[in-house]
């Protein structure tokens, strides 16, 4: 194991560094998005890298979204690395023609004669009171796409790890960011090292049943095995990390050793990538280690509201994962 | 028809610019005391656009709004009540505290809604002017964006149809210099955002949109030839935001001095003193104008506080219309 | 127009910003300023922002300070001014800040009952197991939900798979670290004559609760903890009974429990023994704080045993069988009824000297009657 200096960063500044060292590495990575220059990002993730790296390299753009990642697949099929960053991840919404029918195929289409390594960052999820359409989790979108690959970093450590890992790949990559993530700081390397892409990452061991979470539900999962322990419940903590490809050998070794497994999601239940997890975890081997359903607990099946109160109510929080949790031991 | 000369027209622009401006200085005051929930846009400097142009609509014509849209809701005649309950997430607000400040309508007056999507309203604007136009009906529908909006593709795309259809809209973009922090110089290359009517083939103007008279009327060309069957205009109102574009705006795209140079321009106070100037108003008019703004506003607040939060325990209805759940 | 004096507050800027360090004034006291000036600078989530006077005035005091940490709606500086509140004092109320309240969440959907079907309802693990022990589904009791046979249904049998040892990993996470606290132990033999006459039914369990509690609130030294390099006193004193369930060792917390009356502990006793059995304890019972832990082998037929610490607990009291003994008494031997206590003791916070006056403590308290 060699030792890698590392420190304490936020999750936005651990996306920033991803980004300046591969720009200083290629200089055919360039970034391009609505703010991303003087303003710093929308949310400060971009910060000062206009002042580094120079207008042509760090490009505001006009509110366009469907011409952002069209441009970034021109660029990206013509040599260029580039990487967009859509506002609010519900504007991908805007750019889904040169996402699905562009992005997503061209590769394919044309024999493989061509490649578009491009990635599309964008900030998802709810929490913050930006109503239904600023809130969204639509990881279930992107991961239904062959041709796609899909990233949700849920510590500060993989925010970095993972882009860089994106950025090398020559496919497409969406890098679906979490909002409520961008000012928790986590242990970040400081050398360039990359998480690779399709590793289920086992956040904490357990006997008793395997709770897998994605994006935000990681830390809650986390929180609410904390407290189950206290009560006797043995719970591991499973984060996929990378949605397309899934790595579910590491969720199907786990499941065949607890019996049990809750798959938690803030995304609506409804379609949701969950569903797909489910589904794996009950076509493998596991099934005939299954002591009680696989269970989902989700975000509910609304558009995410605006008040505080019914925010919280749409989506799970520790306390929610604790009962489920406890419910799927002691029943079955 | 002359706003500054005429003492009613006068006085209710007068209201409606300084309703417009207390209440978003009261929303602005909630949200810095860590009372409200969410974000806020606030359109303080630029009260001239909603007040003019929904002037010149009659009841029954129809709006889109924006992020931005405070100002077009309470122009066209919304209940600053609920309007204000909305915003601190209360059963009685508009949305029952589901939409927040983003997402307020008021169908009752024509506001097809506050829409989060830049843009997303221009194509909407161009159904509903459709549907009027199906029916054989008399109303127009005036759609409020930003100059962020005019480089979204679904700007184009609505445009386009509400002229090739002649449909019975009215394009007013609110052109406050910046969508978020991108200089509206930077984001087009023609000079007037109003030339781009050219490209559709429909008439284009580009007016002070510090002056409500100046917006009145050209917006009032505007629903007349609508309302005649002649298909749709552009209307490019110049005017400034002095607050940031949300919440946490350093204001690094701008210089200080430019705010201050539009403060200066401030749409009210100006137009308060050419209707004393033209004799329409009395000092003491144009102070009744501001205690009844205020007190509307407290009202709104006392209303709106007293009311129920908004209630998880229906959260899952109305997802979809009718029985279904 | 009145000038009155306006609250300047620190302003919420961002969606989550709860306070704000502040970094420096732009404006005097004195000084005149207007609307959308700006007066000071503020950091935020490692970001500085420019606050704006929210009114036209005279800047009459201020109130913060560099490096000052403030919360979102605290004030930071007071402005004259003739401008009206349009929030008319409304919100001016001492909370700064009005957290919503907690609503119900909304109702989970109920699950419908699967529809009576042939054959027999199991999860696959139970299926899996009766088909290599040859047990027959259909002739067990299920006892899961939606009448399905569980595991837990099958006969006890040769496991196919070594059932992880439950609630192992709680006990090596929660007692490791005791390796690293210098502890003694103190045996001592408790007579109990004169609190088997007062304990009217509650259990021995219970008795000894209580009068440790009682010893460590007169010898409050011991109800501490030894922290970094210092130590720390506890305020109450709540003991952590040490409970052998099917889960594996749990240890639920009785707070305060010498200042009920012995019959109230008894059943308080009881009661959480056999929640802990039936795997129904809350987690505040689990997770409050304690200051030491009792442990009862004597059912199990152990005469005396040292348990070890629970970090940071500095004492714990392990309780062998409580039976008749010979013992010498004036002129002879005699019969008597007697305890093994041995009190572990963390070396940082108390020596064994202040140990031994602790259980004369607890022999005095069984004697006196439990009082």
């Amino acid at each position: 194991m060699t030792t890698t200096e590392s420190r304490t960063l936020t999750y936005a500044e651990a996306v920033r560094e991803a980004l300046s060292q591969a720009m200083e590495a290629d200089e055919r990575v360039f970034l391009l998005g609505e703010d991303v220059g003087t303003y710093g990002g929308a949310f400060g993730v971009t910060g000062d890298l206009v002042h580094r790296f120079g207008e042509e390299r760090v490009r505001d753009t006009p509110i366009s979204e469907l011409g952002i990642v069209g441009a970034a697949v021109g660029a990206a099929l013509a040599g260029m690395r580039p990487i967009v960053e859509i506002q609010f991840s519900d504007f991908t919404a805007q750019a889904m023609d040169q996402i699905v029918n562009q992005a997503a195929k061209i590769h394919f289409m044309l024999g493989g004669a061509a490649t578009v390594p491009m990635v599309l960052r964008a900030p998802g999820g709810s929490g913050t009171g930006a109503a239904a359409q600023h809130s969204q989790s639509l990881e279930a979108w992107f991961a239904h796409v062959p041709g796609l690959k899909v990233v949700m970093p849920a510590t500060a450590a993989d925010a970095k790890g993972l882009l860089l890992a994106a950025i090398d790949d020559p496919n497409p990559v969406i890098v679906l960011e979490h909002k409520l993530l961008y000012k928790q700081s986590g242990v970040v390397p400081q050398s360039p090292a990359r998480v690779r892409l399709g590793e289920t990452a086992v956040r904490r061991d357990g006997t008793d049943l395997t709770i897998v979470a994605t994006g935000v539900m990681v830390s809650r999962a986390l929180e609410a095995a904390e407290q189950l322990a206290a009560t006797g419940i043995e719970a591991a903590v499973l984060d996929p990390r990378t949605l397309r490809p899934l790595d579910s050998k590491t969720i199907v070794d786990s499941v065949t050793a607890t019996g049990r497994a809750l798959l938690v999601q803030e995304a609506p239940k409804t379609g949701g990538f969950m569903a797909e997890v489910s589904a794996a975890i009950v076509e493998s081997p596991a099934f005939g280690h299954l002591t009680a359903p696989v269970t989902r607990l989700c975000g509910l099946d609304v558009p995410i509201p605006y008040a505080p109160q019914l925010e919280k109510a749409a989506v799970p929080q520790t306390e929610d994962i604790v009962k489920a949790a406890t419910g799927l031991v002691n029943q079955w | 028809m002359d706003l500054t000369g005429n003492a009613s027209l006068a006085r209710e622009t007068l209201r409606t610019m300084w309703t417009i401006r207390r209440f978003e200085e009261a929303v602005d005051d909630l949200f810095a005391r860590g009372l409200m929930h969410g974000t806020m846009h606030l359109s303080i400097g630029q009260e001239a656009v909603p007040a003019g142009a929904c002037l010149a609509l009659a009841d029954g014509d129809y709006i889109t709004s924006t992020h931005r849209g405070h100002g077009h809701c309470i122009a066209k005649g919304a209940r600053l009540d609920a309007m204000m309950a909305e915003l601190l997430a209360k059963e009685t607000g508009y949305c029952r505290g589901r939409g927040g400040s983003m997402h307020i309508a008021d169908v009752a007056t024509g506001n097809l809604g506050a829409n989060g999507i830049v843009a997303g309203g221009v194509p909407i604007a161009s159904g509903a002017g459709l549907a009027v136009k199906l029916r054989g009906g008399q109303q127009v529908v005036l759609s409020f964006f930003g100059d962020g909006a005019v480089n979204e593709g679904a700007w184009h795309e609505g445009v386009n149809l509400a002229a090739i259809w002649d449909l019975p809209v009215v394009f007013v973009c609110e052109n406050n210099h910046y969508g978020m922090s991108m200089s509206a110089k930077r984001a087009a290359k023609v000079d007037r955002l109003g030339d781009r009517a050219a490209a559709y083939g429909i008439p284009g103007v580009t007016v002070d949109g510090n002056d409500p008279q100046e917006v009145f009327d050209a917006v009032s060309a505007a629903v007349a030839r609508a309302r005649a069957g002649d298909g749709p205009s552009l209307v490019e109102a110049m005017t400034y935001r002095w607050k940031g574009h949300s919440k946490s705006d350093k204001n690094l795209y701008r210089t200080r001095e430019e705010i201050e140079s539009w403060r200066e321009r401030d749409p009210i106070v100006r137009f308060e003193r050419a209707a004393i100037t033209a004799g329409a108003l009395s000092e003491e008019d144009a102070a009744e104008c501001r205690d009844e703004a205020r007190d509307r506003v407290r009202a709104a607040i006392r209303t709106a506080n007293a009311a129920p939060d908004a209630s998880a325990a229906s959260l899952t209805d109305a997802v979809y219309a009718g029985s279904q759940s | 127009m009145v000038a009155k004096e306006v609250a300047l507050v620190m302003p919420k800027m961002s969606m989550t910003m709860t306070e704000g360090v502040f970094v420096a004034w732009h404006k005097a006291a004195g000084d005149r300023i207007r609307q959308g000036d700006v007066v000071c600078e503020v950091t935020t989530d490692k970001v500085d922002m420019e606050v704006e006077a929210t009114v036209d005035g005279v800047l009459a005091r201020l109130v913060a300070r560099p490096e000052d940490v403030i919360a979102v709606g605290e004030p930071i500086a007071y402005v004259e001014s003739e401008a009206d509140d349009l929030l008319e004092g409304l919100f001016d109320a001492p909370e700064a800040s009005g957290p919503v309240p907690e609503e119900p969440r909304a109702p989970e959907p109920q699950p419908v009952r699967a529809a009576e079907k042939r054959g027999v309802a199991a999860v696959p693990a139970a299926r899996r197991l009766a088909a290599e022990r040859g047990v027959d589904l259909a002739a067990l009791t299920p006892t899961g939900p939606w009448g399905t046979i569980r595991v837990a249904d099958l006969p006890a049998g040769r496991l196919a798979k070594p059932a992880p040892a439950r609630g192992r990993a709680a006990v090596a996470r929660r007692m490791t670290p005791s390796a690293l606290v210098p502890q003694f132990v103190l045996y001592r033999d408790v007579d109990l004559a004169g609190a088997e006459r007062a304990r009217n039914g509650a259990s021995w369990t219970a008795v000894f609760v209580h009068v440790l509690a009682a010893a460590l609130r007169a010898h409050p030294a011991f109800n501490a903890s030894w922290s970094g390099d210092t130590l720390v006193r506890h305020e109450g004193v709540a003991v952590a009974l040490a409970v052998d369930t099917p889960r594996g060792l749990l240890a639920p917390v009785l707070t305060d429990p010498d200042l009920c009356g012995l019959d109230e502990l008894g059943s308080r006793v009881a009661d959480v023994v056999s929640r802990a059995k039936a795997g129904k304890l809350g987690l505040a019972e689990l997770s409050a704080p304690a200051t030491t832990t009792v442990s009862n082998l004597g059912g199990l037929g152990v005469g005396a045993f040292q348990a070890l610490l629970t970090p940071p607990q500095a004492s714990a009291l392990a309780m062998g069988a409580v039976e008749r003994k010979v013992v010498p008494v004036p002129d002879g031997v005699g019969v008597r009824l007697r305890c093994s206590l041995g009190l572990t003791v963390d070396h940082r916070v108390a020596d064994g000297a202040d140990g031994a006056r602790l259980l004369s403590t607890v022999q005095e308290l069984l004697d006196g009657g439990l009082v």
